[in-house]
């Protein structure tokens, strides 16, 4: 039986004067998904993103999350925290402490004490702010009012979050720190839509994936099946003996597609279509025509590349 | 236990505990006690000054002096006692420290409050926090109460401070407590009124920067000042339209507390002036029991139809101030409030005196005038709404049910035209029965056609509104409400500085949004030519409009197939 669709969209479109920014969208994400959204500037993210959190009314098309429809008005108190909205800009209060801020929040989304003290220590505790609960906002560090954004995201525990571009302009520990916090969110249970341009990031925390282009969505689809579809194996090879021989070898194999040497290591790349055994075929069959194999390392293209390979077009 | 009550109001308003929680810091309520303390000080130490100086001997007359109106001054001569002091009427000095903690107390939290408003408003929805808050289950009611009641927080602790002194003033003043009560919740609802137009005005003036809470607040401090100097000068209702907007000003419950006729408490003809202050003949201005009724009655409505729109624009900015279906409500209780106090209840006199009735009607034409041009803008959808509305209409299953009437004159994203005319035709068949009553005489004739060209006019400014916020251009706002701001300001500006007279020059009048001031003049076939003209420019108007509608509305195929740049999906 299909699992249940935490967020469910039907022929979604935004329209902005002339310029269609998402087009006839059916966005399907299952419960608790990471779903990771990527797309050139301009394919139409944040305006689905923000549509799916009601912070923009859809032209025409239906929402539904979790089944219920979502509606950009007074009327669904109890939707509204079903869901967490980080947007890419993440305006705070400078003259409240964070504990304060978070308090605040969690009142607006009716936590009643003594759980809503509880859950600001649990949520201060998932973006390391503990130390700093009684700081002014003012006074914090782009990354850490980042983290305070997504602590108030997710103070009223949503089950569907959305995050937009949730990484840009952090440093590496700080990127670290926040993929952390994605993942003890998933095993939570949270449905969690991602958009980011840190490929790397998305591929280590998705199980699906959604590409945009020019307010469509032409891709959408798990993981697995996105690398099983559009990525290749490749094989890296290095070897102490003369490259001839090693290609002399490979030309043997018809599974192997194409190779190229790559300049700057001498490592050598190949194009492979055969599965695992296939693999450990050609690697004893070099060894037995006396290859001097440094390295033999099996490997897929990276979401990166496989993104590029698409050759999206930029909206400009 | 205070802070047990806080943190109960934190559970009941959040958004209010937080405004607390900014505000409340121990600076600034040190400065706010100061401001209010000294301000206090001043007032006492100014009046003190007016005493007369019991050192000196040369003080003949004084305002506060017990002895009989000397003839030179009006004043009352100075009396001593038995120890060379003077003698004071207490009274009487306690009562103007009373008027003028009361005016300055009304000054002071409606122009500064209404500042802080639209001030903290537009610097949230400026910075973007707003859009948080309209995220959370909270309703637009709670987030706005909240801030209704935390945001001057620190100006409602001035009050506060000064309550003391205030009601001491009006008890030793011999003020009634019960009435100076009555004062205190009119002065509430005249707060709460006065902010709730702040809050929309915070909302959606937001495209005016930084100048928009200056803007608000000294709308308010000059419409303030104009209603003051009604209270204070002529201290007589007019028995004009006008008379209404002194329903807004608390101050006017002031004379009726110090048993007078105006602000001056020595004021001695108490039995006239605002005690013929009538509404369809109810004497609304006999007792202060009954003013202080109507008043909270027309705060009350105004407060009313405020909140609708706020509710409206609190979760969709883009969205009309108003739907449609309310604003045909809005007209019919506007039209019924103003006409009462057009009446005009000189009883047994007005039959007598048809021009009063026709000056009566012509200001009730400039109310109307004001009506409608805020009407247009509160009714009339931007280009966004417009394009999907003619694009995707066929689509939507709401907009569809009944037909394009139906839903142009009920639906939330139609064009404003039919509605507005629908607003005008409610006017008109409230404005049109009290004309027909009047007794026969020259003006009947007049009113009439004045009313109609009034009216069609009005329908014309909304066909230019409309078609001007289609525009492409983002200012197209502030673009629409200069042309027809100008539309309405220049004409007689231009006829004033040619010497036109609406007497002389009759038929150009017709044509300005002021033809009542040469109605009576003019012929009847020049009106009849006018309304023909005027109904030709909005014949236009309405066809140039459907056109860009039915351009909007199509498909982004038959835009390319006949020709016009496609939908830019570049």
């Amino acid at each position: 039986m299909a699992k249940e669709l935490a967020i469910d969209t039907r022929g979604l479109t935004k329209q902005f004067d002339r310029h269609i920014a998402v087009n006839d969208v059916d966005l399907q994400i299952e419960a608790g998904a990471v779903y990771g959204l990527i797309g050139p500037n301009g394919a139409g993210k944040t305006s689905l993103i923000r549509m799916l959190a009601a912070a923009e009314e859809p032209t025409i098309g239906e929402i539904y999350i979790n089944g219920d429809r979502l509606l950009r008005d007074d009327s669904n108190p109890t939707l509204k925290r079903r869901l967490g909205y980080l947007p890419d800009d993440y305006p705070l209060y400078d003259d409240l402490t964070v504990w304060d801020y978070l308090d605040y929040f969690g009142r607006l989304y009716r936590l009643q004490e003594p759980r809503r003290r509880r859950r600001l220590q649990e949520v201060l505790e998932l973006v390391q702010l503990t130390n700093k609960r009684n700081s002014a906002i003012a006074t914090l560090s782009r990354g850490m009012k980042q983290r305070l954004s997504l602590a108030r995201t997710i103070i009223h525990e949503p089950i569907v979050l959305l995050l937009d571009e949730p990484v840009s302009g952090l440093d590496p520990i700080a990127r670290m720190q926040f993929r952390e916090i994605i993942k003890t969110l998933q095993e939570a249970g949270m449905t969690i839509l991602i958009s980011s341009h840190v490929l790397s990031d998305l591929a280590e925390l998705c199980t699906s994936i959604g590409i945009m282009e020019l307010g469509y969505l032409v891709e959408s689809a798990s993981l697995e099946e996105f690398y099983r579809r559009l990525s290749r194996q490749q094989i890296f090879l290095s070897s102490l003996g003369k490259l001839d021989v090693l290609q002399a070898e490979l030309k043997n194999n018809p599974l192997v597609e194409d190779w190229e040497v790559l300049p700057e290591t001498g490592r050598m790349r190949i194009h492979f279509s055969g599965g695992q055994e296939d693999c450990a075929t050609l690697l004893r069959s070099l060894i037995s025509a006396g290859v001097p194999l440094t390295e033999f390392h099996c490997t897929q293209e990276d979401l990166e590349t496989i993104f590029l390979k698409l050759g999206h077009q930029q909206a400009s | 236990m205070a802070l047990n009550l806080v943190m109960q109001l934190g559970e009941w308003n959040p958004q209010m505990f937080r405004e607390l929680k900014g505000r409340l810091k121990p600076r600034n309520i040190l400065i706010t006690v100061a401001i209010s303390l000294v301000g206090q000080l001043l007032v006492l130490m100014s009046f003190s000054s007016q005493l007369p100086d019991a050192d000196n001997p040369d003080v003949p007359y004084n305002r506060y002096c017990t002895g009989g109106a000397s003839s030179n001054y009006s004043l009352p001569t100075c009396l001593r006692d038995a120890f060379g002091g003077y003698l004071i009427n207490w009274q009487l000095w306690w009562k103007d420290v009373f008027v003028w903690l009361s005016i300055i107390g009304i000054f002071a939290l409606l122009v500064v409050g209404t500042y802080m408003l639209i001030s903290d408003l537009s610097k949230e929805e400026h910075r973007g926090t707003l859009n948080f808050l309209r995220l959370t289950p909270q309703s637009s009611m709670s987030i706005l109460t909240g801030k209704l009641l935390g945001v001057p927080i620190l100006l409602y602790l001035v009050g506060f401070l000064a309550l003391p002194l205030h009601l001491a003033a009006g008890l030793s003043g011999e003020v009634p407590l019960s009435q100076i009560l009555t004062y205190y919740a009119i002065l509430g609802a005249s707060c709460l009124f006065f902010y709730s137009v702040a809050l929309l005005f915070g909302l959606v003036g937001n495209w005016l920067g930084g100048f928009q809470a200056w803007l608000g607040s000294g709308a308010v401090l000059i419409f303030l000042w104009g209603l003051m100097v009604m209270v204070l000068g002529n201290h007589k209702v007019t028995q004009y339209p006008t008379d209404w907007l002194m329903l807004f000003n608390p101050a006017i419950l002031l004379p009726y507390l110090i048993g007078s006729n105006s602000l001056d408490a020595t004021n001695p003809s108490y039995a006239s002036g605002l005690r013929d202050f009538s509404w369809f003949g109810l004497p609304i201005g006999a007792s202060v029991w009954s003013l202080a009724a109507s008043m909270v009655l027309n705060y009350g409505l105004w407060t009313y139809w405020f909140w609708q729109g706020l509710k409206r624009c609190f979760h969709n900015p883009s969205a009309t101030l108003l739907g449609k279906q309310q604003s045909y409500w809005l007209t019919a209780s506007f039209e019924a409030v103003i006409l009462g106090f057009a009446l005009n209840p000189e009883i047994g006199e007005w039959r007598n005196n048809p021009k009063a009735l026709f000056d009566n009607f012509q200001i009730l034409l400039v109310f109307n005038l004001q009506l409608f041009l805020c009407l247009i803008a509160a009714l009339s959808p931007h280009r966004q709404i417009l394009q999907d509305w003619a694009r995707y209409r066929h689509q939507n299953r709401s907009s569809r049910k009944g037909g394009l009437m139906a839903d142009l004159i009920w639906g939330e994203k139609s064009p404003a035209l039919e509605a507005v005319a629908l607003n005008v035709t409610i006017a008109f068949a409230i404005l049109a029965p009290w004309i027909l009553l009047w007794p026969e005489n020259q003006y009947k004739i007049p009113a009439l056609w004045a009313l109609l060209l009034n009216l069609s006019l009005i329908i014309v400014y909304a066909a230019i509104a409309q078609l001007m916020l289609f525009m492409k251009t983002p200012k197209r706002a502030a673009l629409a409400a200069a042309t027809v701001g100008l539309l309405v300001v220049l004409p007689p500006v231009i006829f004033g500085l040619l010497s036109m007279t609406p007497t002389k020059n009759a038929g150009v009048w017709l044509f300005s949004a002021f033809p009542w001031a040469a109605v009576e003049h003019a012929t009847s076939t020049a009106v009849f030519l006018v309304i023909i003209g005027q109904s030709l420019m909005l014949g236009l108007l309405n066809l140039q409009l459907t056109r860009q509608l039915r351009q909007a509305g199509e498909s982004s195929t038959k835009a390319m197939l006949s020709g016009r740049p496609p939908v830019a999906i570049q």
